[in-house]
């Protein structure tokens, strides 16, 4: 004859015990997924063949011919040249009147040094990117995945306006959020 | 004396569960840990990775020729859905994929020793 009370506590004991293994297993998971933790950033290198693919799309023959956008288009840049999946991207090519403004994200106030900007994707992404270059370097840590990669160019073109012939100063810069 | 054999049995009995049990679950954890540490996650990440970049510098008429043996391991399949590129490396079941963007069209093929990845213009493709 078992003493009831007794059984209770058996199993009292041994729910106990399988806890703490369980508590154990995923304290080793946990530290293990700490310390082989990777991320493989390709952004930068995206942002990059994605900047090349746009300058050939806008300008094939090395002339840019701004006739060819229509209101639509300049806002929907990649729409334009074929590129299907462009959500993760936010691409702004500007043409300058004469010397090419300074590059900022944020700053709209060279507006009338613009002809024309030629945009695609949400400016948002953008944001991430200051946040976090104005943050401590101590506090960004693992936020640092989340920071989208970046290409700038600029440079002259040939560019055709209103049926003439010019070269123009033309910034571009394209960012690129987390893939996968 | 037979009281004494049954008090033994059972305890027996408890001591085996136990022992299964905590089998079960250091299999489960090793199992969990041991596809973080062979690192085969990393070079199927790397290889989808490299592999989406060279779709998206490709020109049209060029032919990417993966090996199936090859230094991220054997590749057992590849995958190309969605817009995105899946790589299974050393028989693993799971691929997040990774997005390519390229404008052109994008077909896989593949033999006994290689994968081939054909890059198409989208006008031709289409005709």
């Amino acid at each position: 004859m078992k003493n009831k009370k007794a059984v209770i506590g058996e199993g009292v004991l041994m729910l106990y015990r399988i806890a703490l293994v369980v508590l154990i297993a995923f304290m080793i998971i946990g530290v293990s997924a700490i310390f082989y933790d990777y991320h493989i950033d390709v952004r930068d290198v995206e942002s990059r063949i994605l900047a090349r693919e746009v300058m050939h799309c806008i300008a094939p023959d090395g002339i840019l011919d701004l006739s060819q956008f229509s209101g639509e288009d300049e806002k929907n840049l990649l729409d334009y040249c074929g590129i299907k999946d462009n959500k993760r991207f936010y691409v702004m090519l500007t043409i300058w009147k004469d010397e090419i403004g300074s590059f900022s994200l944020t700053d709209d106030s060279n507006q009338e040094k613009k002809i024309k900007v030629l945009e695609h994707g949400d400016s948002g992404i953008s944001w991430i990117k200051l946040a976090i270059d104005n943050m401590d370097e101590s506090y960004v840590g693992l936020i640092r995945r989340y920071e989208p990669g970046i290409y700038y160019w600029r440079g002259w073109m040939n560019v055709k306006n209103s049926g003439e012939n010019m070269q123009k100063g033309v910034s571009m810069v394209v960012l690129t959020a987390e893939g996968a | 004396m037979k009281m004494k054999s049954k008090k033994a049995t059972s305890l027996l009995y408890q001591v085996i569960i136990h022992l299964i049990l905590i089998a079960l679950i250091f299999g489960m954890f090793l199992l969990s840990a041991s596809s973080r540490v062979n690192s085969k996650n990393v070079k199927q990440e790397v290889l989808e990775k490299q592999t989406a970049l060279l779709i998206d510098s490709a020109s049209p008429g060029m032919t990417i020729i993966i090996h199936k043996f090859n230094a991220n391991g054997k590749i057992t399949k590849l995958e190309l859905k969605a817009g995105e590129i899946f790589a299974y490396v050393d028989g693993s079941g799971y691929s997040s994929g990774y997005p390519y963007f390229t404008k052109h069209s994008v077909r896989l093929e593949e033999d006994r020793d290689n994968y081939y990845i054909k890059i198409e213009d989208i006008r031709k493709s289409l005709s």
